[in-house]
């Protein structure tokens, strides 16, 4: 555990001076994430303004969502969603191998590889969201807070196992950046409140392919909406992140067998 | 065929810290400096030869070769080749000439060289008979018939340099630059496109070539110039770069009792191979050789003797050095 | 003339046998764009609960929006930018330098040839999926003024997107500034929401600016009726605008394209 956080401690110390090596570059970059971020909040903002609304949803309600999932993006993306984009590439040019050559767990190593202290920038945009959407309401309690971080630390898990798949996936579909498409399709479910899907949706989202659980679930804990027994959604991310780590891991036998 | 005359190119750069401190420096403070890349070039390449330019890297060889194919805007100075200014006219010259780079191919990665082919056909406004001819006298040349239907991606090094050949060979150009063309190649690979560099260079085309490879510049080059610090410092026969150091040649031998360090006129000893076996250069003006072997036999027991002519590398490398020496003197002297 | 066709043709074919090899990549899109649309569908019955219109549309006319917007997407779909900042930064742009070809026409036919082969991987089987699957009115006002506008919007986005990997020339290591503004282009140009949702001093904004006919002016005049910032056009007013808008900005690449030439030549980017 020591080596590991050493490990991490020196791939964060050379990205950041990476990072002002070519700090217009990263700025930059940060900047786009939090545009990036901003887009589906703006979309929502403009519907409710010309007067329609999810119903039973107010605008900051509904921004609350889209706020929690920056900020879950803005923790889960720096240090997990990089290995989708470091498998790409590496994969692609057929250098992964560089990754297996290093003494320690090839998981971490492309994790580490991915490192990306730009995705931190999602902190701010999430925040931002995330303030602005506390601000329209009635504070919470603490036991919903309690919640909110349970299941907003299982949120970060799904993220982490959803990196895993993709990751896993672009060991056979070599080099295909449409996976990042993929995954804004998916998880696009996620932005809005589950109530508005139907029924059979909605539990597909939960139990299945648990994308509800990214922010609208900890969302609804933190209004208050929820008992206690959305904590039985934390059965199903832990399944879901055990099954990512598997694939993955599958899928790097796959490719080390096949001789890249 | 190309006429050079004074070429100069300098830019501007920035500098760039390394140290975070230096990092956060730059942020308020980008200095700047002014960069000689190319320095007062001039020379003439007649038509139908075969010229290399050498050099260490950042020589400016590039630069050069950039100027010469139109792509770069020289600070000073003239460039007339197949009677235009390359970079005036470029759309015009660079439809008359070729170019292959080792390291960035022209080909399509997924497709078969066959149909790249087509595609730079099309660009050039080649005609389809002519086409087809000097598809044909180029495929048989390098045997590639049944290569140039597979995707590139599945081709081998060697394979696909033939075919970057053929791409810009299409269109017949009569004077063709070479950046390295044999680079990572094996033996054979590198045998095969010499020789279809030769047979071409027979038919009247002028080949420029810039390489790494003392090899390429032995097998074909007739002329060779060496660029450093952005100034020619040699321009001649490959073997006038050879005498230009004297007679020296390369000894290795074994003796029955070690040889000390000792300072003898017209020899040095360039390694210690063991306690009893080294190399040495000798400059046999200074030395001749039955000198130094009746003197090496009597003093230390020759039991084993290699005589070989000093090797290119060495001969590039005193030819590199030398001219950093000078300039750095010239640099002190500046200072005093 | 016939050479320039032969031109194209022919780098259009050798992207499209080239690009062939990625079919799964591009078949991509047939998840991804009825998953996107999906959640439209979601969202904007539940908007729609209890009133015919939101902003003057029906929910037929807000899915046949997103359904054309989707196409339009998928047809006039560019990466441009991408690849031309790609051969900059790893300084393969001289092999087309040395190439009696200017690098823009090089780049459009291959775009020709990529989405010709989107044509029948992702524009033909998502139309298919919205009509059959989602049951969502695609039949054009006017199939010719149609055609005319998508054609214009193909043009229109390869020259925004090539203009933005001009700026490679300039900015060597500006991938972050190049997406930010391809984001803002596609909010501009409604691929989020249609643009007359937007505050009225935007509106007024977009309608000068070049993104709108893209993606919203196409897709209007698919559906039949055009109007931004109070403007009303019939079909053909709408796009006779954005046939004079893709030649204005036409000749701004050119522009463009001659200074970042004059560029390359000059310090050898």
């Amino acid at each position: 555990m020591r080596g590991i956080i050493h490990c991490l401690g020196a791939v964060l110390r050379t990205k950041l001076a990476e990072q002002m090596a070519y700090r217009s570059h990263f700025i930059l970059s940060v900047l786009l994430l939090v545009a990036g971020d901003l887009v589906v909040p703006f979309v929502t903002l403009l519907i409710y303004s010309s007067g329609a609304s999810f119903p039973g949803w107010s605008m900051h309600e509904a921004l609350l969502i889209q706020g929690v999932f920056a900020l879950a993006k803005g923790i889960a993306f720096p240090f997990f969603f990089g290995m989708v984009g470091t498998t790409l590439h590496h994969v692609r040019e057929g250098t992964f191998d560089l990754l297996l050559l290093r003494p320690r767990p090839v998981m971490l190593m492309a994790m580490l590889t991915g490192f990306d202290p730009d995705d931190f920038g999602r902190l701010f945009s999430g925040a931002v969201i995330f303030g602005f959407a506390l601000s329209g309401m009635s504070q919470p309690a603490l036991g919903a807070w309690l919640q909110f971080g349970l299941l907003f630390i299982a949120a970060i898990a799904i993220l982490c196992a959803v990196s895993l798949f993709l990751s896993g996936m672009l060991f056979r579909w070599v080099g295909s950046s449409r996976v990042f498409d993929i995954f804004d399709a998916v998880t696009s479910f996620g932005m809005y409140p589950g109530t508005i899907f139907a029924k059979s949706l909605q539990n597909l989202l939960t139990y299945v392919l648990p994308v509800g659980l990214i922010a609208f679930v900890p969302a609804t804990a933190l209004l208050g909406r929820s008992g206690l027994e959305a904590l039985w959604t934390l059965v199903p991310v832990s399944l879901f992140l055990l099954l990512g780590a598997v694939y993955w891991n599958r899928m790097l036998k796959g490719y080390t067998s096949a001789g890249g | 065929m190309i006429e050079v005359r004074n070429l100069t190119k300098t830019y501007m750069t920035h500098e760039r810290g390394h140290t975070l401190r230096e990092v956060a420096r730059n942020l308020i403070r980008r200095p700047m400096k002014e960069i000689t890349a190319v320095n007062n070039l001039s020379f003439t390449v007649p038509q139908g030869e075969m010229l290399a330019f050498l050099g260490p890297n950042g020589a400016g060889k590039s630069t050069t070769l950039k100027m010469l194919t139109g792509v770069l805007h020289p600070t000073a100075g003239e460039v007339r080749a197949l009677g235009l200014t390359p970079w005036k006219q470029r759309r015009e010259y660079v439809g008359k000439i070729g170019a292959v780079f080792g390291q960035k191919s022209q080909l399509l990665w997924d497709i078969p060289p066959a149909d790249a082919f087509y595609m730079n056909k099309a660009i050039y406004g080649v005609p389809d008979a002519e086409y087809r001819a000097t598809l044909n006298e180029l495929v048989d040349l390098l045997e590639v018939g049944d290569v140039m239907r597979k995707p590139t991606r599945q081709l081998s090094l060697g394979e696909r340099m033939k075919c970057e050949f053929i791409m810009a060979m299409l269109h017949r150009p009569q004077l063709v630059f070479l950046d390295e063309p044999t680079i990572g190649l094996d033996m054979i690979a590198k045998e095969n496109i010499r020789g279809f560099i030769r047979s071409m260079n027979r038919q009247g085309v002028t080949f420029i070539l810039t390489t790494h490879d003392l090899e390429d510049v032995e097998m074909l080059a007739e002329r060779v110039i060496v660029i450093n610090h952005g100034t020619i410092v040699f321009d001649d026969a490959l073997s006038g770069l050879k005498s230009r150091v004297g007679n020296k040649k390369s000894v290795r031998l074994t003796t029955e009792t070690a040889v000390p360090d000792l300072q003898l006129q017209g020899l040095r000893i360039a390694e210690r191979l063991g306690p009893l076996e080294i190399g040495v250069e000798i400059d046999t003006d200074l030395l001749p050789l039955k000198n130094f072997i009746r003197e090496f036999n009597d003093s230390y027991g020759i039991a084993d003797m290699e005589i070989q002519p000093i090797p290119i590398e060495s001969i590039m490398k005193e030819l590199y050095l030398e001219n950093a020496e000078a300039r750095s003197e010239a640099a002190v002297s500046a200072t005093k | 003339m016939r050479r320039l066709a032969a031109i194209i043709r022919s780098i259009g074919f050798a992207t499209y046998k080239e690009w062939a090899a990625f079919r799964s990549h591009m078949a991509a899109s047939l998840l991804v764009g009825p998953v996107l649309f999906l959640v439209q569908v979601f969202i904007w019955s539940a908007m729609f609960e209890g009133r015919d219109t939101i902003n003057g549309l029906t929910y037929s006319q807000m899915l046949a929006y997103y359904g054309v917007a989707t196409l339009i997407h998928y047809i006039a779909f560019d990466f441009a930018d991408w690849n031309l900042q790609m051969l900059v930064r790893s300084g393969k742009f001289v092999t087309f330098a040395l190439r009696p070809l200017p690098h823009w026409l090089f780049a459009l036919s291959q775009k020709i040839g990529h989405r010709s082969l989107a044509l029948w991987i992702e524009v033909l089987p998502v139309m298919a999926l919205f009509i059959f699957v989602f049951g969502v009115n695609l039949k054009p006002a006017s199939p010719f003024w149609a055609i005319i506008s998508i054609l214009l919007s193909f043009l229109m986005n390869f020259i925004v997107n090539y203009c933005v990997g001009l700026t490679a020339f300039w900015l060597v290591r500006a991938e972050g500034v190049r997406r930010v503004f391809l984001l803002l282009k596609d909010v501009s140009a409604g691929v989020f929401l249609p643009l007359s949702f937007f505050p009225e001093v935007l509106q007024k904004v977009l309608f000068f600016l070049p993104f709108q006919f893209i993606t919203y002016l196409p897709t209007r005049v698919y559906i039949g009726d055009y109007e931004l910032a109070g403007i009303r056009l019939s079909i053909e007013q709408a796009v006779g605008l954005q046939a004079a808008a893709v030649l204005l900005a036409g000749a701004i690449m050119l522009v463009l394209y001659g200074a970042a030439m004059r560029r390359f030549t000059g310090v050898g980017v």
